[in-house]
């Protein structure tokens, strides 16, 4: 198996406005991003699993034109309440980074 | 009505030095209008609550002096948004006694516009009543209880405020929250380009030259905005946007990256096509824009208490061993001092602890920990945290006998407090208004400098 940053030109993580997170997956090429965008391991039930969110509560957007696939999520808590411990959102992104994928993927 | 019309963001964010060389390559295109975002919620609910701006003083200054020096000489409006981080009204007020500062010390005259967005609870409990105020995101309805724990409301303003002060002959505006795309897309909907690509134009110059093949120089970002497309393009002749980048901007900090909400519109840009005029300029045509009923976002600050916290090191590898046991411990201990010392229960004071760095790798020299409290009086948050850590330090582990002390402070005292004596906010509101009239929420005022 590869991991899915060997695949990616970028993932990440940020805050979409103070209640939601969003992360981005975004591949070097058309080519690879038609490869990934159908496996299993991105489907939207395994990925809310992964993050710990309900199904209601995450949402996938494909954009062929960015070779990007981006998940939109509800917070745990707001961001900077007493119990966030992540003010930006940014570092939610570590659950995706070494998620298995086919080998097809890889640059 | 303009064929055209020149839109330029100096940078991403106000106070964040942008690059001169890059906005001088800007102001030789002749702009209509010098605009940049001063705010975000992005660091979180404290400079809200507070009033307080984030940035520096002197950046903020240097940076305006900037875009008024030539906006003035040019006779090209400034557009300055969300000022000083929260737009609330000290906010506001900060940025307009430096605006002041700059015209009398370069000896400036330009009428200066104020717009403040701020919303008194009494104002939050009149839209309640008149049933004007909807959640969003499942979130709960307000009531006049929730509004009394709001310590500052601000309402997010979209372009028409702006247009009213443009009318008004303002040359530079400085406004409290507003969406960072109202600030562009007001001088081209002044001009009768009311569509998709004002607002589209804006949502990818908010952020100055982030969106860029590759951010050389941090600085100015340009757009032209049409009837039936717009174009965008760095100013830095070294500098490129490609239709990859323009698109993946689109991504950023968005939940829904093909529906920008704005007030009283709509946009959607799934269907846009992004093309490449040449090596370093990419045209959108093919977004669309709706007209909604028109609502402004709130957005509120609520006071949760006084923080304090200590950072430790731990080091002793049998403690690491049991790490988690052993903070439980610490834990337990602390609260019963604390109830014993000060009296205070659970319900009195919040407290928990983050663990950086993995207790079980062999090869972790030191484990770090955040204690974090949140207290309702100074005088609990100093006394509960010195409890907290003073404790941390000699809670024994069984595997050693005798008296034992187990974390490494890195400094005396070994707590802190974050700014203006650790006061805590929350963000409390995700709800809109339903508004008769754009510019209800907001108060403008003006100055003949």
């Amino acid at each position: 198996m590869t991991k899915l940053y060997e695949g990616a030109k970028l993932i990440r993580s940020k805050n979409a406005g103070p209640f939601a997170i969003t992360f981005d997956i975004i591949f070097p090429s058309h080519e690879q991003f038609k490869k990934i965008a159908s496996c299993h391991a991105l489907a939207v039930e395994h990925v809310a699993a992964l993050l710990g969110v309900p199904l209601d509560k995450i949402k996938r957007y494909d954009l062929p034109l960015a070779n990007a696939i981006k998940f939109s999520i509800v917070r745990k808590y707001p961001a900077g309440d007493f119990l966030d411990d992540d003010l930006y959102g940014c570092q939610e992104h570590r659950f995706l980074v070494n998620l298995d994928v086919p080998d097809e993927v890889r640059v | 009505m303009k064929k055209e019309v020149c839109v330029l963001a100096v940078a991403g964010m106000l106070g964040s030095s942008f690059d001169e060389k890059s906005y001088q390559y800007a102001l030789e295109k002749h702009p209509d209008i010098i605009g940049c975002d001063s705010g975000t919620c992005d660091s979180g609910p404290f400079y809200l609550g507070e009033g307080k701006p984030r940035m520096n003083r002197k950046a903020a200054k240097r940076d305006l002096e900037l875009m008024i020096r030539e906006g003035v000489a040019r006779k090209i409006p400034v557009i300055v948004g969300s000022a000083g981080t929260a737009g609330a009204d000290p906010n506001v007020d900060w940025m307009i006694d430096i605006v002041k500062e700059i015209a009398a010390e370069d000896k400036l005259h330009f009428k200066l516009a104020e717009i403040k967005t701020e919303l008194t609870k009494d104002q939050l409990k009149e839209y309640l009543a008149k049933g004007r105020i909807k959640p969003l995101d499942g979130w709960e309805n307000l009531d006049d209880k929730k509004i009394d724990e709001i310590s500052r409301c601000v309402s997010v303003i979209g372009a028409e405020p702006m247009i009213e002060a443009l009318n008004q002959g303002a040359n530079v505006i400085i406004a409290g929250r507003a969406t960072d795309t109202s600030i562009y897309s007001a001088v081209p909907i002044r001009e009768g380009l009311d569509n998709a690509f004002a607002w589209h134009a804006g949502k990818v110059l908010e952020c100055g030259t982030l969106a860029s093949v590759f951010e050389k120089y941090h600085g100015s970002m340009m757009s032209w905005v049409r009837e039936d497309s717009m174009s965008i393009e760095p100013a830095h002749p070294e500098m490129a946007v490609s239709p990859v980048s323009v698109v993946s901007h689109t991504l950023y900090e968005n939940s829904d990256p093909f529906h920008l909400v704005e007030p009283g519109r709509i946009l959607d840009i799934k269907d846009a096509v992004y093309e490449a005029e040449n090596d370093r300029r990419v045209k959108v045509t093919g977004s669309t824009m709706k007209r909604t009923p028109y609502t402004v976002k709130i957005e509120g600050a609520k006071f949760e208490g006084y923080r304090r916290v200590a950072v430790a090191g731990v080091r002793d590898p049998l403690v690491l061993k049991q790490m988690d046991s052993w903070l439980k411990e610490v834990e337990k201990a602390a609260r019963t001092k604390i109830q014993k010392g000060m009296q205070l229960g659970k319900d009195d004071y919040r407290f928990r602890y983050l663990v950086y760095g993995n207790p079980k790798d062999d090869n972790t020299e030191t484990v770090g920990v955040v204690f974090d409290i949140l207290a309702k009086t100074p005088q609990d948050a100093d006394g509960i945290i010195s409890n907290v850590w003073h404790t941390a330090l000699h809670v024994p582990i069984h595997d050693w006998e005798g008296a034992q002390s187990q974390t490494a402070f890195p400094f005396s005292p070994p707590s802190l407090m974050t700014m203006e004596n650790g006061k805590t906010y929350s963000f409390c509101l995700n709800h809109v208004i339903q508004v008769d009239d754009p510019l209800e929420t907001c108060r403008i005022k003006y100055y003949d400098l």
